[in-house]
């Protein structure tokens, strides 16, 4: 069963050789082939689809609903649709650009119903009080303090300027200049055409030069 | 080539999918105009901080709370299964019932041969006690199938204070059997059928 074969690299204390060996197979197969693998009856191989996507989900659905805990959830839920449904997947298609359109489905769904239920989200206010009251952190000894409060100051609004962009080219955004996708699959990913993709690409980041250039010098 | 050429052609430009003669052209716009120079760096610098940043890590709990999802999914997947596969026959039955009760009712609502022709239904008469037997049988006993159901509803004579007539215990449980026959949907049929085998319609 997955349940048991869930484990990450540090935490595969105690593996059996057999176990270790399957792992390391699994690592090295392509996405196609341990999507076939888990769908022959391999357990683990879902095991391994976790461990390369749950980082690059996790930083995607978070860019997209600028929520840390939610897109923990999000990821989850995206993983458990995965589970469920994965014996449905067309495999003459790229499991990444079918596990990222679940992701962004689910991210837009949440959006949608935030704007239906508006609410300050307690995770924006417990940034920013982190922000105002942790003591500055001496990251690195060369650089002077107004520097690095500079540059902690300076991630902040562009990562706020990305939360400022319409949904839609938001996601664009994030999967263009973030994840580096093409437009074919950026355009598979939101269900839009190319022409779409572009034009939403240029948008995003015309807005986001207008938002960050004045703090850029 | 002008300013707004160069933003709108911008973003295929710095994905590097623009035609190799623009991007030329581009090139050569974005070295003489400080304006757009300055674009470039802005979108260029922007983006590369917000990579530099990476995202949030999974949480530690992350897979024991995946773990659990999915064995709660599985879980509840295997109940509907089994819910399903216990609410068949159930279903299979009520709907069986709900077909018969339909045919039961509208059985002989349908039937054209029940409805009289006028609306206005024949006077019945309660005729003085007869102890004899009629020496017809009785229009109930021509059509029922079975002799043990055919019996002759008996009607007492008429209180001289109410003036009405009334059934007798005996009769009325003999008569009450004799009428949920007569309208029941199984008497129609069986009537329907006798009909056609001799030719009467």
């Amino acid at each position: 069963m997955f349940a048991k074969d869930l484990k990450r690299d540090g935490q595969a204390f105690g593996e059996s050789a057999p176990a270790k060996n399957t792992r390391r197979e699994l690592e090295s197969l392509s996405d196609s082939d341990v999507v076939q693998r888990f769908l022959d009856g391999e357990e683990r191989a879902f095991g391994e689809l976790v461990r390369r996507y749950d980082s690059r989900l996790l930083n995607f659905v978070y860019r997209t609903v600028g929520d840390r805990e939610r897109a923990q959830d999000l990821v989850q839920e995206t993983f458990v649709r995965v589970y469920r449904h994965l014996h449905r997947f067309d495999q003459s298609k790229k499991f990444s650009t079918w596990i990222y359109t679940i992701a962004g489905n689910l991210a837009k769904n949440e959006l949608r119903n935030r704007s239906r239920n508006p609410l300050v989200l307690f995770q924006t206010i417990k940034k920013n009080w982190d922000a105002d009251h942790r003591p500055l952190e001496w990251e690195d000894e060369s650089h002077k303090p107004d520097d690095l409060f500079r540059k902690r100051h300076l991630k902040e609004k562009v990562e706020e300027a990305v939360q400022q962009l319409p949904e839609h080219h938001r996601i664009v955004f994030v999967l263009r200049e973030l994840e580096g996708r093409t437009y074919e699959e950026i355009a598979e990913i939101t269900e839009t055409n190319l022409g779409t993709v572009k034009s939403r690409l240029n948008r995003a980041r015309n807005n986001f030069a207008q938002i960050v250039g004045p703090m850029i010098g | 080539m002008n300013c707004s050429t160069f933003i709108e052609e911008y973003s295929e430009f710095r994905d590097g999918t623009v035609a190799p003669e623009l991007e030329a052209r581009m090139r050569g716009h974005l070295e003489s105009c400080t304006s757009c120079s300055r674009y470039h760096q802005v979108v260029d610098r922007g983006a590369e901080l917000l990579r530099s940043m990476g995202g949030p890590a999974p949480r530690e709990d992350f897979d024991d709370r995946l773990r659990h999802r999915i064995y709660q999914a599985d879980l509840e997947a295997s109940r509907r299964r089994r819910g399903y596969a216990g609410t068949g026959p159930i279903t299979v039955a009520f709907a069986a019932t709900i077909l018969l009760v339909g045919v039961a009712v509208w059985g002989p609502m349908t039937d054209r041969s029940m409805v009289p022709e006028s609306g206005v239904l024949p006077a019945v008469t309660a005729s003085a006690p007869d102890v004899a037997e009629p020496s017809s049988p009785p229009v109930v006993d021509r059509l029922l199938p079975s002799p043990d159901l055919a019996r002759s509803v008996r009607i007492s004579e008429p209180s001289p204070a109410t003036g009405a007539a009334f059934l007798s215990d005996s009769d009325l449980w003999g008569g009450a059997s004799v009428l949920l026959w007569e309208h029941s949907s199984l008497y129609h049929r069986s009537r329907t059928g006798r009909m056609m085998q001799t030719g009467l319609h």
